[in-house]
């Protein structure tokens, strides 16, 4: 009963929920506008996309201090596209279920390697989010809960790996639900988010003359 | 109706010939000695072709090697290249399966057990310690956040391994009767991927570990002295010492040889495909198993330590430390900072803390 509802209705509750409210949410923003900027403008239009870009390196003046979390933090976001997307079993769940086709799959060696690298930043980055007094400060209950709850699916996620026990599966996809009725409301969303963000605060700051 | 005999029908050649056959045939079964069994008599022993080849089958070598030596039997061969392929029954196995049964895992498991006892019984009957009743309302940086960090990130991948380790040693005799074998076997699936899984960062974590601390943890004067008066159990009062005292020196090292031990005796289990024969797995297992029982059980000791000693956890919490605790457990190192002007007052750190949250601004900490 519980099984069939997890791989059945909540799966398919829980995706279209996550894709109708981030959505909404990606509209609203993009429809919201902003204020027109009173100011002289210093630049020529534009910005926008070298910040995005620009913004994939930490500040020369942070580069020492920040290391460790640049480090982890890129150990973990490119592990986590690695298995989201390219996990053998993911390509097989995706193929089947959302896309209708195939693509190549990464070999096991590189899965594991990929959880590694996953696995350790994120574990890295959440505890250095509590030990630190100002990244804890800043971090509200919804931030620990996000990083906790992702560090959950993709620990299921390895518990299930060889689909030897349907029980292990079913409790990783459940956590999967879980995460993306959550992830909309949640700072998760800046998956989707960061290059408007991104892009916004760089064509401000370049029209007003500071290259960010 | 009247009975009337069949009719009497006359024997062909070849019936004939069938019967001679057949009472040819039973006079020959009956002249074989083998061919009724005797109870009463002891049967007589012939040696099975099949009972030597499995016997070499098992054994392989050196009877088989030195039987292909002289010319007896052809060598042991097979298509499939690689260790240990020509091997069909190993011996060796079930020996290393009964070890790891009747020895390891019971007496593994005694230590554990009476480790583990042994320290609540010290907690229930000693409780925390106070070293010094007196607030000074002064603080000292002891670890900075990433230091805390490391350390948590460490103790978090080996409790995971602890509980998974343990998991897949005890689980049989241990777990099945409490949740089933189904349930085991799930959790027994779970824990192996994880361990295998979380493995390679503890070593990660272990040389991050090494590479940041190995400097505070090399020994220094003063150090011989606290081992001999035990940390302050002989003699009183609490011998003096530096960043780290001569046991959390002795902690780390054996951290980090017996650590990089069970990593490297973990590699050797994790990628069987390197060409390493069953003899040298069962080593590495052996090797993994009594580290980590190793490990386990100085590593509860030292959770014992933090949780029963009033102050000492405060460092790897929010990084600062009571003055007190400080003289009374690392004197010379609270003595140096005092010199260099690094003793902060309670409303100093909560100010310090206090700016942090305002503006953003990280606190003060030394050596990052």
């Amino acid at each position: 009963m519980i099984a069939q509802l997890i791989d059945g209705p909540l799966w398919l509750f829980s995706a279209w929920f996550f894709l109708v409210v981030a959505l909404w949410r990606l509209l609203v923003i993009l429809f919201k506008g902003r204020p027109k900027s009173l100011a002289k403008p210093r630049n020529a239009p534009g910005g926008a996309l070298a910040t995005i870009f620009r913004r994939f390196l930490p500040y020369p003046e942070f580069r020492k201090v920040s290391r460790v979390r640049f480090w982890a933090g890129y150990a973990f976001h490119v592990g986590l596209l690695a298995l989201l997307f390219f996990a053998a079993p993911h390509v097989e769940f995706l193929s089947q279920r959302v896309t209708g086709f195939s693509w190549p799959a990464l070999p096991h060696w590189a899965f594991e390697v990929a959880a590694e690298l996953a696995l350790g930043g994120l574990l890295f980055l959440a505890l250095f989010r509590l030990m630190d007094p100002v990244t804890r400060f800043i971090s509200s209950t919804g931030d620990h809960l996000a990083s906790w709850l992702v560090f959950l699916v993709m620990l299921t996620g390895c518990f299930a790996l060889w689909r030897s026990h349907e029980s292990l599966r079913l409790l990783h996809l459940f956590l999967a639900e879980l995460l993306l009725i959550y992830f909309p409301f949640s700072s998760l969303m800046h998956a989707l988010t960061f290059p408007f963000s991104r892009g916004f605060t760089g064509a401000v700051y370049h029209r007003k003359g500071v290259n960010i | 109706m009247s009975f009337r005999p069949p009719p009497c029908r006359r024997v062909t050649r070849s019936g004939w010939i069938c019967w001679v056959l057949l009472a040819g045939l039973a006079l020959l079964v009956a002249d074989l000695p083998a061919a009724a069994p005797s109870h009463d008599k002891p049967s007589a022993k012939v040696d099975d072709p099949g009972t030597d080849l499995w016997r070499f089958v098992r054994r392989r070598a050196p009877e088989l090697r030195s039987l292909a030596e002289k010319g007896a039997i052809g060598p042991v061969t097979t298509q499939v290249k690689g260790v240990d392929t020509s091997v069909l029954i190993n011996d060796k196995g079930q020996e290393w399966r009964l070890y790891r049964h009747r020895m390891l895992i019971p007496i593994s498991a005694i230590v554990l057990g009476t480790v583990a006892v042994l320290l609540l019984l010290l907690y229930l009957a000693v409780g925390r310690r106070v070293p010094d009743p007196r607030e000074t309302g002064k603080r000292l940086l002891r670890f900075v956040a990433y230091e805390r960090t490391l350390h948590w990130f460490m103790a978090a991948i080996f409790l995971f391994l602890g509980v998974t380790g343990l998991t897949i040693l005890y689980g049989r005799p241990l777990l099945i009767p409490l949740v089933g074998k189904e349930s085991f076997s799930a959790m027994a699936s779970a824990s192996k991927e994880g361990h295998n899984l979380f493995g390679p960062l503890f070593l990660v974590s272990l040389l991050l570990f090494l590479q940041r601390f190995w400097r505070r943890n090399l020994y220094s004067r003063g150090d011989l002295r606290w081992l001999i008066r035990l940390g302050g159990l002989l003699g009183g009062d609490s011998p003096p010492a530096g960043f780290f005292n001569m046991g959390e020196k002795m902690l780390f090292w054996l951290l980090i040889a017996v650590g990089l031990l069970i990593c490297a005796s973990g590699l050797v289990l994790l990628f069987p495909n390197f060409g390493q024969g069953r003899l040298l797995m069962e080593g590495a297992h052996l090797i993994h198993t009594l580290g980590a029982v190793l490990l386990l059980a100085t590593i509860m000791a030292h959770i014992y330590m933090g949780i029963a000693t009033k102050g000492a956890m405060d460092g790897m919490k929010g990084g600062y430390v009571e003055y007190s605790w400080a003289r009374h457990h690392h004197r010379e190192w609270a003595d140096e900072e005092e010199k260099k002007g690094r003793v902060l007052s309670e409303e100093e750190v909560r100010r310090r803390f206090g700016e942090a949250r305002k503006i953003g601004v990280p606190e003060r900490e030394a050596g990052t």
